[in-house]
């Protein structure tokens, strides 16, 4: 029942900082020479986080209505988590289908805290777009 | 005095007397009629269960399902004021948040917790958060092998913040087991979980938030094995 704990000092998190959290949830080893694979991960997820977060802050500026739509974020989730299963190519690890399954409920997870960030974020600066503080309201009230 | 990470007692007990629902939101649509109580021609009436908030055009606020009739139908607590087909109604489980300690609370809470009253002065203030919590988003529970277990998507964040924190409560709003749940008169605010992060997390200016463990078996936040 281990919750983490994640801050940043302005704004939402970085994609470096969320690549770091995610990969500490779903990879854990010991094992010195799982630093590679580990790092893998990392790299693969940070570029992910970056796509989704420029994605999200796009379509919030463009729709009026964006904050009034589902979290869109299952594409990502799924190549994220085939990238994060191929990091352990040509290494002794295996990532079994079972971890993938496990991996891409995190990171939509994950994916999806990120993106609701971006949205509260854009609520507070925005207090003339009702879908925005609608949706702020709706955690927050 | 300390937080430990724990899944309160009484809420064990309280899952037996079917005091918390945890259902995710379902979007079926159906015909209203108005005046009626009931609403037929659902498109489905999987994962909905007695007791769920009920939302849509032509349904008073406050509704709730008395009954689930059939594949295809349900009885709501108010009666629709309009009359329509193919309506999209919003079906939700019990509203759960999460509150947060502050940091050095003075009391002990874990599996002794009952209520999010029991926190008083320990819950943490400061900028950007308001007391009794953000509300949480709940995910249907699911299975796997043997194992029960529930999740909530998204994760809670507090953005624009400042303060510290060394822990946190889940707790349910909904009143939805009548009786005294500690100090709580009215059985609102029953505690389900009470969780220590190890530590103080400070923000300053900025975002925190809380990752809930992975959806698993041997890792969901609140499982049944």
């Amino acid at each position: 029942m281990k919750l983490v704990p994640l801050v940043s000092t302005g704004g939402n998190h970085s994609p470096s900082d969320w690549a770091q959290a995610t990969t500490s949830i779903i990879f854990q080893s010991d094992n010195p020479a799982a630093d590679v694979v580990r790092q893998h991960i990392i790299d693969a997820l940070e570029f992910s986080y970056g796509e989704i977060i420029d994605m999200e802050r796009a379509l919030l500026a463009d729709d009026p209505e964006h904050c009034a739509k589902p979290y869109d974020i299952s594409f990502f989730a799924d190549v994220s988590a085939c990238l994060c299963q191929n990091a352990a190519r040509d290494t002794p690890f295996v990532l079994s289908d079972e971890w993938k399954d496990a991996a891409f409920q995190t990171i939509g997870n994950h994916f999806v805290t990120a993106v609701h960030i971006e949205r509260l974020l854009f609520a507070e600066q925005h207090p003339e777009n009702t879908a925005a503080v609608a949706y702020h309201d709706r955690f927050h009230k | 005095m300390a937080i430990t990470s724990a899944y309160c007692t009484s809420a064990k007990a309280e899952h037996l007397w079917g005091a918390h629902c945890f259902a995710g939101q379902v979007t079926p649509t159906g015909t209203t009629s108005s005046g009626s109580f009931q609403i037929t021609s659902l498109s489905a009436a999987t994962g909905i269960a007695v007791g769920m908030s009920i939302s849509g055009t032509g349904i008073p606020a406050g509704s709730v399902v008395a009954s689930v009739d059939s594949a295809t139908a349900v009885t709501i607590s108010k009666a629709a004021t309009a009359s329509g087909s193919g309506v999209t109604l919003t079906l939700v489980g019990d509203v759960f948040k999460i509150a947060l300690f502050k940091a050095s609370v003075v009391g002990s809470f874990g599996a002794a917790t009952v209520n999010y009253t029991d926190m008083g002065s320990d819950e943490t203030s400061g900028t950007g958060y308001t007391a009794t919590g953000l509300a949480l988003t709940n995910v249907s529970p699911t299975t796997s092998g043997t194992t029960a277990y529930v999740n909530f998507s998204p994760n809670p964040s507090w953005t624009s913040s400042t303060f510290s924190t060394d822990g946190c409560l889940i707790y349910n709003t909904n009143a939805r087991l009548g009786g005294t749940s500690g100090t709580n008169t009215q059985g609102a605010g029953r505690a389900v979980g009470v969780f220590s992060f190890g530590g103080t997390q400070a923000v300053s200016s900025g975002t925190l938030s809380i990752l809930m463990p992975a959806a698993g078996s041997s890792t969901a936040i609140f499982r049944i094995g």
